[in-house]
């Protein structure tokens, strides 16, 4: 049988006319609202999520205003800030309340007759002045050791000691796992809990302390992801 | 003699009128002025907080800061003068 071939030699600069029609093209204006549509239709899944009130003391703050921390990218917001639960505090404050009611007791029960009136004054603006700092530190404690999640990235601020800070941060997209660990009669009754996250990251695991509503807090990390994959997605389109 | 013992001695000799109280005056106004200095600290620990997490109450706390710092300067001068 006669064996018949052609053959077409191509320069590098020569252009191939394609022959086979495309299957399918989306309009550019379609693809747009679709993407249009899929955000708003996150930002509503996300802010259901974050419904409630939310005050400056408050432990679970959805989107804070007049807020920032010190890492904080120009474009970047703050989805939600948490704190550790307020009850949290009900030790530090009882025995605030016990330093302060002590020397009345103290009197009551021992004559301080041998000490000195002014060394017995001095000593007792010395006690409130002790029991003060140990308050304000504590508070300062709950106040400023806080865990934030933001459109771009999950950040654990905590200041264990005096002027020592420890910022860990992880971005959105190397998260790989969210961990809930809620247990005991006071965690179950007042729905408080620790928040595990594993990322890829340098930090292998980020830990929300007692947070309130871990359930809720695990919810909207998950919704952040999948909106960090959907701008992901999107940016491979464009 | 241990000393320690011979120091108090010294002290007895040198002041004539010692007494129990003066130490714990000495007492006091030594740890008074440790409270200052940490006083200090506790400014600087707002401030940089602050830094950190920058919100509308900051200026409260700072405020507080500082009026713990005079309020213990005080204390701390109160000790001095009136002990």
């Amino acid at each position: 049988m006669p064996f018949a071939a052609r053959f077409l030699i191509l320069k590098k600069s020569d252009k191939i006319k394609s022959t086979v029609p495309d299957i399918f093209v989306a309009k550019p204006k379609l693809k747009k609202l679709q993407i249009e549509k899929q955000k708003e239709k996150l930002k509503k899944e996300l802010d259901e999520i974050l419904a409630g009130s939310s005050r400056f003391f408050s432990a679970f703050i959805p989107k804070p205003r007049d807020l920032r921390f010190e890492t904080q990218e120009k474009k970047e917001k703050i989805v939600l800030l948490l704190r550790r639960h307020p009850i949290t505090n009900i030790p530090w404050v009882l025995l605030v309340i016990l330093l302060v009611f002590a020397p009345f007791f103290i009197k009551t029960m021992i004559s301080l007759d041998f000490i000195p009136s002014n060394y017995q004054f001095i000593l007792f603006l010395c006690w409130y002045l002790f029991a003060f700092a140990f308050a304000f530190e504590k508070f300062l404690t709950w106040f400023f050791n806080v865990s934030i999640l933001t459109d771009e990235k999950v950040v654990d601020i905590d200041f264990p000691t005096l002027l020592y800070r420890d910022i860990t941060e992880a971005k959105i997209d190397r998260i790989q796992d969210v961990n809930i660990k809620t247990g005991g009669y006071v965690r179950s009754l007042f729905n408080f809990g620790d928040v595990l996250i594993q990322t890829a990251g340098a930090v292998p695991e980020i830990c929300f302390e007692a947070v309130p509503d871990p359930q809720r807090v695990s919810q909207v990390i998950n919704q952040l992801l999948y909106e960090e994959e959907q701008e992901k997605l999107e940016g491979r389109v464009k | 003699m241990t000393p320690a013992e011979n120091f108090i001695e010294f002290l007895v000799k040198t002041i004539p009128n010692l007494s129990i109280w003066f130490f714990v005056k000495i007492l006091f106004v030594v740890g008074l002025f440790l409270y200052l200095a940490f006083a200090v600290i506790v400014i600087r620990q707002v401030g940089l907080m602050g830094k950190t997490l920058d919100g509308e109450f900051n200026l409260p706390l700072k405020f507080i800061a500082w009026v713990h710092l005079i309020i213990s300067l005080g204390v701390f001068l109160l000790a001095i003068f009136i002990l």
